[in-house]
């Protein structure tokens, strides 16, 4: 029986190694299922980010451009006033 | 019924089924020798030298053993150089047959052993079948009838499988013979009857003869004188058919010494006379002094010992030169009487001291005989436990090989399945990294951007604050320029003029900072919007310039799908709100035509009117257009400019 028992061990413990092989090939793939998962998720939510940078991205620069234009009306229309003063004045 | 006669015929019967075939072929060996040797001269290949030699083996084992010796030996030399084991074994086997013909039967068997072995090797089961056969007889000769039988028994398996119907019945004849010698007799009558069977089927007359003999032999082993009797007439017949004559004088002489025993010495005298006759006219003359001896021993029963005493005297002679040393006592016991009839007691005296000596010697043979045989059944049981143990200890060798094989085995697959299971550790752990890895760039990013966007949205949020501030300043300067212009009744043309210019310069302020809400407060532009836009702006230039027919076509292909970013969309309002400006200011022109357009994934926008256009050569660029140009650019759209005294058409691609 011992000797069978020898025999037979290293069979006994590559079943239980390959047993050991199923459960891993099974957690590798839960683990890569899972991961693409967590990365598809992070992927929509940083191309949403995106999204929300480029369209704040065009009103930054929007923004900025009626600024500079303001400013320009701005100087022209007090240098209006400052004429229309200067004709007040003048009468 | 005295046995000898029988043992003699069993000796008879083996001799005459093994040796068949060779005496079959012996007529025509010597023709065949010629042509082999013929062939022999002529042939320089080995192959066939090699057959030749085996051939001549055979051959020469019935007309000269020396020569077939010398034959066999080449032929072995031949077999192993070529290492043709199929005709190693042959010529092996071949060889012992010359050496059972010599009589030499250890070597022999030896050979036969040999032979076995490589057949075993190369699997050739017909050849191992044939050396089961010889060496059964081999075994038989050497005094071993229960060896014997198992090869016997082994050959007879084969050949039945092999429906080889005429070998069958040899072996089974030779099984009859060795069962006689172990007193089987019920079991040796079951295969002497079918071998007579056979021999009927198939009308082998003088085979049927010799085993109606044999079976007649066994029948008065079992005191069964009538059918043994009956068997040995039988027996006769067939000879005669056939002039079988040794068969006809066995059967006669048989017959005779029955009917002596039953002490019909006539009949007796009859039948060993007729035995004489034959044997006489077949030469046979050991057989033939046997017949001899039986009738002197009627003549002496008679009383006639006259006539016994010349033949008795005749026998000593033959029987001496012949070897035939047990028939010898017999002829001392019926001597004594004879003597005794003519008063000479000195010879009496002599023949009963020479019986006596060799009575003795005989028993002495008998013992040494006895001896021998145990002495070889005690060595060969020995070998035989030998051989158990040594197969005993192979197997238990083999049984460790084999586990250690298996454990090796079981190991090497240990091992394999080992490093699988360490690969895919690997694989996990390089896995894990990998997506830790991408995650933490990906996290990484998102946090860039997440606070970037927060910057932009901070300073967004001030943008707008500060846009509503100035929106609510340049509504308060429109409105303060308003109550000025209304409220004072202001007469100096100068100060109205001014005024106005203020109010409607602020208002153009107003709406483009409206115009920049609208696009801003957008998260993208739809065709939709921008069309409800520059409607918008039409029907206002429309109400500036009553003079002015505006047009506005929307090509129906053009996908409601088309959407803007809201610069861009900002920039194509501008640049229509531009052109327009120019054609209402600058070109003078009654009709102005503003067209969308959709076509191969470009968006078309024209802008055609009938003014006094411009000549692009010379006029500089001034603001205006410098502005649409860059605008243009800004959102990666192409913009031409056709001016003509017809008009002027500005068309933007995007």
């Amino acid at each position: 029986m011992i000797s069978f028992l020898i025999t037979y061990l290293p069979f006994l413990l590559v079943l239980i190694v390959s047993a050991l092989c199923l459960v891993l090939v099974l957690d590798i793939n839960k683990i890569k299922n899972k991961g693409l998962l967590r990365l598809s998720r992070l992927n929509a939510f940083l191309s949403f980010q995106l999204l929300k940078n480029k369209r704040l991205s065009q009103n930054i620069i929007l923004s900025e451009h009626i600024e500079k234009v303001l400013f320009k009306r701005f100087l022209k229309i007090n240098t209006e006033i400052l004429s229309l003063q200067k004709i007040i004045f003048e009468l | 019924m005295n046995c000898k006669p029988l043992d003699m015929r069993c000796k008879f019967l083996i001799q005459a089924i093994l040796f068949s075939s060779i005496i079959s072929f012996s007529q025509n060996s010597e023709e065949i020798i010629d042509s082999l040797k013929i062939e022999l001269n002529k042939s320089q290949n080995d192959n066939v030298r090699a057959k030749i030699y085996g051939d001549l083996t055979w051959y020469y084992s019935s007309v000269s053993t020396d020569s077939a010796l010398v034959y066999g030996e080449k032929a072995m030399i031949y077999a192993e150089k070529l290492k043709d084991s199929t005709l190693l074994a042959q010529t092996i086997s071949d060889v012992g047959v010359v050496y059972y013909l010599r009589g030499d039967y250890d070597v022999s068997e030896q050979l036969y052993r040999k032979s076995l072995k490589i057949r075993k090797e190369i699997k050739d089961f017909a050849g191992i079948a044939s050396l089961n056969y010889k060496l059964g007889n081999i075994l038989y000769k050497k005094a071993l009838p229960d060896s014997s039988m198992i090869y016997f028994l082994k050959a007879l398996d084969f050949y039945e499988r092999a429906r080889a119907d005429m070998i069958v019945n040899s072996v089974q004849s030779n099984i009859a013979t060795v069962l006689m010698t172990l007193k089987n007799y019920d079991k040796a009558l079951e295969y002497f009857d079918k071998n007579i069977a056979f021999f009927e089927k198939n009308n082998q007359q003088e085979m049927l003869a010799n085993v109606l003999i044999n079976k007649a032999s066994v029948l008065l082993y079992k005191t069964d004188t009538i059918q043994a009797v009956f068997h040995l007439k039988k027996s006769i017949e067939v000879a005669k058919k056939v002039k079988a004559f040794t068969a006809l004088g066995s059967a006669f002489n048989n017959l005779g010494s029955i009917y002596n025993d039953k002490k019909d010495f006539k009949k007796a005298k009859e039948f060993i006379l007729k035995s004489i006759e034959i044997r006489e006219t077949a030469s046979l003359k050991t057989e033939l002094e046997s017949s001899k001896l039986t009738l002197a021993g009627i003549y002496s029963a008679l009383g006639e010992f006259d006539k016994a005493k010349p033949i008795l005297l005749e026998n000593i002679k033959v029987f001496i030169k012949e070897g035939v040393k047990e028939k010898l006592p017999l002829v001392y016991l019926q001597l004594i009487p004879v003597y005794a009839y003519q008063s000479k007691p000195d010879s009496v005296a002599f023949y009963t001291n020479k019986y006596i000596k060799i009575q003795e010697e005989m028993a002495q043979e008998s013992m040494q005989n006895i001896t021998s045989e145990l002495e070889t059944k005690y060595q060969t049981e020995k070998k035989e436990k030998e051989i158990l143990e040594q197969r005993t200890d192979l197997a238990e060798k083999e049984l460790n090989i084999n586990q250690k094989n298996t454990q090796i085995m079981g190991l090497g697959i240990l091992a394999l399945v080992l490093s699988l299971l360490g690969y895919l550790l690997y694989k996990q752990q390089k896995l894990k990294n990998q997506q830790l890895q991408k995650e933490g760039e990906l996290k990484e990013a998102l946090v860039k951007i997440e606070t970037q966007n927060k910057l932009q949205e901070q300073r967004l949020t001030i943008s707008r604050d500060l846009h509503d501030n100035i929106g609510a300043q340049l509504t308060f300067i429109i409105s303060s320029i308003d109550n000025l212009q209304y409220g004072f009744k202001i007469n100096n043309e100068k100060i109205t003029s001014k005024l106005s210019s203020i109010s409607n310069f602020t208002k153009e302020t107003i709406y483009e900072l409206r115009d920049t809400i609208w696009a801003m407060n957008k998260s993208e532009i739809s065709l939709e919007d921008l069309e409800t836009r520059v409607t918008n702006y039409i029907e206002k230039a429309n109400i500036a310039s009553a003079n002015t027919i505006f047009q506005f076509n929307v090509d129906s292909n053009s996908s409601n799908e088309i959407v803007f970013s809201s610069v861009q969309g900002m920039n194509i309002y501008r640049i229509i709100q531009e052109a327009i400006n120019n054609s209402i200011k600058y070109a003078e022109a009654t009709s102005i035509k503003v067209n969308f357009k959709h076509l191969n994934n470009q968006f078309e926008i024209s802008i055609l009117d009938d003014g006094k256009g411009f000549n692009i050569g010379k006029v500089e660029f001034g603001n205006g257009l410098n502005s649409m140009k860059k605008r243009a650019e800004d959102i990666g759209a192409t913009i031409t400019f056709n001016s003509s005294n017809d008009g002027t058409h500005i068309n933007l691609k995007i």
